[in-house]
């Protein structure tokens, strides 16, 4: 029986391929890859965004190596990151729940 | 949960500044090639600055290293040494500044403004307040090794109260990095309180604003001052010249301009130094050598939507000769 932890990281590698494998090179992820990923996946960070031009900022921040193709390192730096703010939103969440 | 969590974050990139050199490296640099040429330059009866000029403004710092260690391997001569005999005046003022790294240039600025009798004020304040944490942090490293002293207690040694204590803080590099997260109710909270400490009561709460502005992440600070000014009349320019004077309030206005336009800065003071009596060589030198590797471009094209005029144009009406050359060559054509 996999780990709630083991789960989430499985979940973390299908999901990149599922959206990887859709054209061109398999194994990374094309702008156009990308962008359909974050938009199913995403869907509320994506629309919190002010900023029109957000998606294709992260696009360009996370291709670090500026091929155009977004390898799992560079994805799941994406992922970390969000994970870490939302954390800091949990720590709230809780402290808030604990004065009621 | 976490859907939630992500619908309440904004990104914030654009932490990674992005940079504008006008000086690339050269694409087939040959070092040795490079020192020969300006060996036989140096020789040349009457010196050949031109090519001395063509050669070390077109290579930025590292490959000039390089350079030197190839000329040092053929010439058995120190190069730097060579080139203090064979130039003078304001290009060998140059060239000197363009052998040392952008680090050991700022830390040699600094030093050459605070040491001896008095202190050069405006130096002081365009280098401290225009550097970025991480700049700093390499500046006090260097500063030590150069000088054998700590950058804090020198500049301690020369400037008093509340100036004193800004370029302090500043040089305690202690300003937060950007974070990914917007955090509005801090922004407005710091921009209440900027309100509340100068404009709102009768003299002002100092140590306040350099807290504030010495510890804020940049970003962070330009959304503060955006929000600044639905508490005060004024803006943060209009505010640092309301509440402070003297040198506390031209490194307030250096740290606020820099915030939020810094190359706009750069732009300004160049012009500045240009046009006025006495063109400020020093100011002019400095600014070119030190930003050419970092966004002297962008320089430029602030430099021309706001003055009307190319910084080429400017230089090559402000100043001559040898020293015009080399501005010219750092700078790179017009875009």
């Amino acid at each position: 029986m996999p780990s709630e932890l083991e789960t989430a990281m499985e979940s973390l590698i299908t999901v990149f391929h599922r959206y990887a494998s859709k054209d061109g090179r398999s194994g990374t992820l094309s702008r156009r890859e990308l962008r359909e990923l974050m938009e199913n996946e995403l869907s509320n960070f994506l629309k919190s965004q002010k900023d029109p031009t957000a998606i294709d900022k992260i696009m360009k921040d996370l291709d670090a190596n500026g091929d155009g193709q977004v390898d799992f390192e560079e994805f799941v730096s994406l992922v970390v990151g969000l994970s870490i703010a939302c954390e800091q939103c949990y720590q709230m969440h809780m402290k808030k729940m604990g004065k009621k | 949960m976490i859907s939630e969590f992500l619908g309440q974050l904004t990104i914030n990139i654009g932490g990674h500044e992005e940079k504008f050199p006008t000086v690339v490296p050269a694409a087939d640099f040959d070092p040795d090639r490079d020192a020969a040429r300006i060996e036989t330059a140096i020789k040349t009866k009457g010196v050949d600055e031109q090519t001395i000029i063509d050669v070390l403004t077109k290579r930025p710092y590292y490959q000039r290293r390089d350079i030197a260690f190839a000329y040092e391997k053929r010439a058995k001569k120190d190069m730097i040494t060579a080139l203090k005999g064979a130039l003078s005046g304001s290009l060998e003022t140059v060239i000197l500044g363009l052998m040392k790294s952008a680090t050991q240039f700022d830390a040699s600025e600094i030093r050459g403004s605070i040491k001896g009798l008095g202190t050069d004020e405006e130096t002081l304040i365009e280098i401290l307040c225009s550097r970025s944490n991480d700049e700093l942090v390499e500046i006090k490293k260097v500063y030590k090794e150069l000088f054998k002293k700590e950058l804090e207690k020198d500049v301690a040694g020369d400037t008093s109260g509340n100036f004193a204590k800004l370029l302090l803080a500043l040089v305690q590099t202690k300003r937060a990095e950007p974070s990914a997260v917007v955090d509005y109710e801090k922004i407005d909270q710091d921009a209440r309180a900027l309100y509340d400490a100068g404009v709102k009561i009768k003299g002002t709460d100092v140590p306040t604003w350099i807290s504030i502005m010495s510890e804020r992440s940049v970003p962070h600070l330009q959304k503060v001052f955006q929000r600044y000014k639905s508490y005060s009349p004024y803006d943060m320019q209009e505010s640092v010249v309301k509440e402070v004077k003297g040198d506390l309030q031209r490194s307030f206005l250096v740290l606020v301009q820099c915030f939020e336009n810094k190359q706009l800065f750069f732009a300004k003071r160049l012009n500045e130094a240009m046009k006025s009596k006495g063109a400020k060589e020093k100011i002019v030198t400095r600014i070119i050598v030190s930003r050419c590797e970092v966004d002297l471009k962008k320089i430029c094209s602030e430099y021309k939507a706001n003055f009307g005029q190319s910084l080429q144009q400017t230089i090559a009406e402000h100043t001559k000769g040898d020293y015009q050359k080399v501005l010219l060559g750092l700078c790179g054509a017009e875009e």
